[in-house]
């Protein structure tokens, strides 16, 4: 769960980085031309840069200059130059940048001048913010002011606002009513730009700064790049878990093939509708096997395949049941687990006691029965099985699953609930000998169904060659477990006389531990009685068995059932 | 832990692409230790241009008033009378003034007054180059052109440092020369008047000015005679010295120096002409007659601790002013 969140994480952070490097060139991309500007203080006509404000962005700056009336003036000099020349008249001063849009400017007032006059001694002085009405019409004032000094004849020749035009101390200089602008290359040294309007009804002038700018994206790659890398990252993360987790997924249907024999057990508690799902389910995942294999041979089978209803009707046409062909796979499979896990839940309560039985392979099972009758035929039922299923094992199994179930159904009917079917089939097979009916019932069924069970043992077995399991559900798993001693048992004369004489309540115990017994195990034909036998169990051998077997069994079903939950 | 470092990775990503350029701050250059010009050859050469036709424009119009602008100091009493001269109907009386410059002596200075120098190309009637002082009273002033003096034959001028770099202006009292700009016209004065009986008669090296005054003293002596007595008095002139380092550590010193020649006749009168007529508006003096020269001197002055003579490199001497009965 962790890690998916963390690949999911990677993921999205790729994208992020991505859409961050994108953004980066595209949205946040700087402008190509930075330009700043700022309005000169009012009751100021002129406008200096300090020194190195000119460079400051880049290395070429175009001075744009704009009054609303009258002539505006850019002069370019020394700063030492242009600010002598300002002397101690009110100016603006741009200092740097307020923002990437804004110059940032200071006022200096104006100096008090060493002046005989007492008019433009003043004026100048409480021109600064001191008097708002000074401040407000600053350039009028001062125009007037200097109109009655020049009358007095004291005052210097200046009339109206300082004009620095034509002084030689600019380097460069630029003039023209409204606006105008005047580009320069910065050059070693301390450079300032004095921009003034003229005239009788300057304002104060607005100046703007305009720097091209090298725009570089720097983050746009490297965003790309470790974004699409992460991004690469999650994603493998992402395959690697889900192959993971497919193969483990394989894995377990790999070692639960037992499961559809199982149901074929549990028919016999089951109404008619039950088994038809329950027969559906198993062969459900038969055909999805192959649809997939088909597919992608070499990939593991998929959890579910919708196209399996072609199939479904097609192929499985003899087994499938209406429900299977008209509920779909899906449905077919829910309604086939939940079926199952009813079967289970119905089965384990009666079969606790008979679980035990339920564990032995359906030869075995033949001398549950028997121990009524004849001791003696049991023996032959468990060898007749084992003789006709030779190969596939889990052919076999099938085949004979079905028929010991009902063999047995068959002696215990007065109290057992077993399909009628199979109570027929029993009935059939046991023929005359109604005492001792489990030895030919087991072995007549296998018969019967031999030639089709065969063709469904040889698809297992191609399937089986491949490494996928048969079976669909893990849920046969855990059965299969405890069921393998019983097949090992049906395989190894040892085994099968454990088992025998397990069945004959003798040293069950000591026989079923040999879980690992993994060959007989993939047959999984026990895991069937398990859910199955318990109806029968009681009626019939029960009574004797019980004891031994029961303690094992019983517990054994519930753990792999949880063990699966967990693996989900 | 993977996990943690890609997180660390993005973060720092979106923090950088947050952050991305800080915005500009202006980073002006040093103030120089070494304090550059105070113009740069271009704006000499603009500020020459300027002034050439300036004085195009008074030359043609022959009207003095016109050169306020650009021309101040001696400059601009000698260009008045030089006008009232060519007005008279003396064609040479104007001295023409070459525009291109050959030498650029650029102050390096950020203070007030400046001045610069200038040596100009020979002028087209193949006389001697001029040596003109600029000068600019204040920021918000003009420079113009304060002298004008001719650079005597085969004279030498110092070398200065490139126009680029500047040269140090120097105070009318620096002690940095053998002999401070104030004092070097003083001395001048005295040898003057004193002739070679100066106690800096050999401080100076021999020069046409010098010898001319006196020649044209003892001719005047010559013609008044018996007739009268003649009297000549040397002053620095009020307009004061400029001074600017050459290369050596000395320095080019431009001095002025107002001669004052008083004629009283005696009973007798005196045919007077040329120049000093047309200024007089007279030819015919009958009791006194006083005659003002300005003169424009330049010396090269050498640097503090040297026993070298100071050198007279060129001069204007001109009447400025003629008055008389």
């Amino acid at each position: 769960m962790i890690q998916r969140a963390l690949a999911t994480l990677l993921c999205l952070l790729g994208a992020a980085a991505i859409a961050l490097g994108v953004a980066s060139a595209t949205v946040w991309r700087a402008d190509d031309v930075l330009v700043a500007d700022a309005q000169a203080a009012p009751g100021t006509t002129m406008v200096v840069t300090e020194p190195g404000v000119l460079d400051m962005a880049a290395d070429e700056v175009t001075v744009t200059a704009e009054v609303e009336s009258g002539t505006v003036v850019i002069a370019l000099g020394r700063t030492e130059d242009v600010e002598a020349w300002v002397g101690g008249d009110a100016h603006t001063r741009v200092t740097g940048l307020v923002d990437w849009h804004v110059l940032a400017t200071t006022e200096r007032e104006a100096e008090p001048v060493d002046e005989p006059t007492e008019e433009p001694t003043e004026e100048p002085t409480g021109e600064p913010t001191a008097e708002p009405t000074a401040t407000a019409t600053p350039p009028a004032d001062e125009e007037a002011a200097e109109g009655e000094a020049e009358d007095e004849a004291e005052e210097p020749e200046e009339a109206g606002p300082p004009d620095p035009r034509g002084s030689d101390l600019w380097v460069d200089e630029v003039s023209g009513r409204g606006e105008v602008s005047f580009t320069w290359t910065a050059r070693d040294g301390r450079w300032s730009v004095l921009v003034a309007a003229t005239g009788p009804d300057a304002g104060p002038p607005r100046v703007a700064l305009a720097w091209p700018q090298e725009v570089t994206t720097p983050w746009l790659w490297p965003g790309v790049g470790v974004g699409s890398l992460l991004v690469l990252l999650g994603l493998a993360w992402w395959v690697l878990m889900l192959v993971a987790a497919r193969r483990a997924r394989t894995a377990a249907r790999a070692e639960a093939p037992a499961e559809p024999q199982l149901e074929p057990v549990a028919t016999a508690g089951l109404t008619r509708r039950q088994l038809r799902e329950l027969e559906a389910q198993r062969a459900r995942p038969r055909r999805e096997h192959r649809d997939l294999h088909e597919r992608f041979p070499l990939l593991v089978p998929g959890p579910r395949a919708p196209k399996a209803t072609e199939a479904t009707a097609a192929e499985e046409a003899a087994e499938a049941t209406a429900a299977a062909a008209t509920e779909g796979a899906d449905g077919g499979e829910r309604r086939g687990r939940r079926a199952r896990r009813r079967a289970a839940e119905e089965a384990p309560t009666p079969a606790a006691p008979g679980v035990p039985v339920a564990t032995i392979p359906g030869p075995v099972r033949a001398p549950e029965p028997a121990p009524e009758p004849s001791p003696e035929s049991a023996p032959a039922g468990p060898g007749v099985p084992v003789a006709t299923i030779p190969g596939p094992v889990r052919a076999s199994a099938l085949g004979a699953a079905p028929a010991p179930v009902g063999a047995p159904a068959t002696p215990d009917g007065p109290g057992s609930r077993p399909s009628r079917r199979a109570r027929r089939e029993a009935a059939r097979a046991a023929g005359a000998p109604p005492g001792a009916p489990g030895a030919p019932a087991a072995a007549a069924p296998a018969d019967e169904d031999r030639p089709e069970r065969r063709r469904r043992g040889l698809f297992r077995r191609r399937e089986r060659e491949r490494p996928e399991p048969a079976p669909a559900e893990p849920t046969p798993a855990p059965p299969a477990e405890p069921a393998t001693p019983p097949a090992v048992q049906t395989w190894t004369p040892t085994a099968s006389a454990d088992a025998w004489r397990r069945a004959w309540g003798l040293p069950a115990p000591s026989a079923q531990p040999p879980a690992p017994g993994a060959p007989g195990a993939t047959p999984g034909t026990p895991a069937g009685p398990t859910t199955a036998t318990p109806p029968w169990t009681p009626t019939g051998t029960g009574t004797g068995t019980p004891p031994a077997g029961a303690p094992p069994a019983g517990p054994d079903e519930p753990t792999p059932r949880r063990r699966r939950r967990d693996d989900r | 832990m993977r996990a943690a470092r890609a997180l660390v990775a993005a973060l720092l990503l979106a923090t950088l692409a947050a952050c991305s350029t800080p915005l500009p701050v202006p980073q002006p250059d040093a103030v120089p230790a070494a304090t550059p010009p105070g113009l740069s050859p271009a704006q000499a050469e603009r500020v020459l241009d300027e002034v050439a036709d300036t004085l195009a424009e008074a030359d043609e119009a022959g009207d003095a008033t016109l050169l306020e602008p650009r021309v101040t100091g001696p400059a601009a009493t000698i260009r008045a009378v030089e006008y009232a001269l060519a007005a008279a109907g003396d064609e040479d009386a104007v001295t023409a003034i070459p525009p291109g410059a050959q030498t650029l002596v650029l102050p390096t200075t950020d203070t007030w007054p400046r001045t610069f120098f200038v040596v100009t190309e020979p002028p087209e009637d193949l006389q001697a180059p001029l040596l003109l002082t600029l000068t600019q009273e204040s920021p918000r002033d003009q420079y113009r052109l304060w002298s004008w003096a001719r650079l005597f034959p085969g004279v030498v001028m110092p070398a200065t440092t490139e126009p680029g770099l500047g040269s140090a202006p120097v105070e009318p009292d620096s002690a940095d020369l053998a002999v401070p700009p104030e004092e070097v016209v003083a001395r001048y004065v005295d040898v003057l008047t004193h002739r070679d009986e100066s106690e800096y008669a050999e401080a100076f090296t021999p020069d046409p000015l010098r010898q001319g005054i006196a020649q044209t003293k003892d001719a005047f002596v010559g013609v008044v005679g018996q007739n009268g007595s003649l009297a000549e008095t040397y002053q620095p002139d009020e307009a004061g010295t400029l001074a600017i380092a050459t290369a050596d550590g000395g320095a080019i010193v431009v001095g002025t120096v107002r001669t004052v020649t008083t004629i009283t006749l005696a009973d007798s009168t005196l045919k007077i002409a040329d120049q000093t007529a047309v200024l007089l508006g007279s030819d015919t003096v009958r009791s006194t007659l006083e005659i003002q020269w300005l003169s424009v001197v330049a010396f090269a002055v050498p640097p503090a601790g040297s026993d070298e003579p100071i050198t007279v490199l060129g001069a204007e001497h001109s009447r400025v002013q003629v008055t008389g009965s």
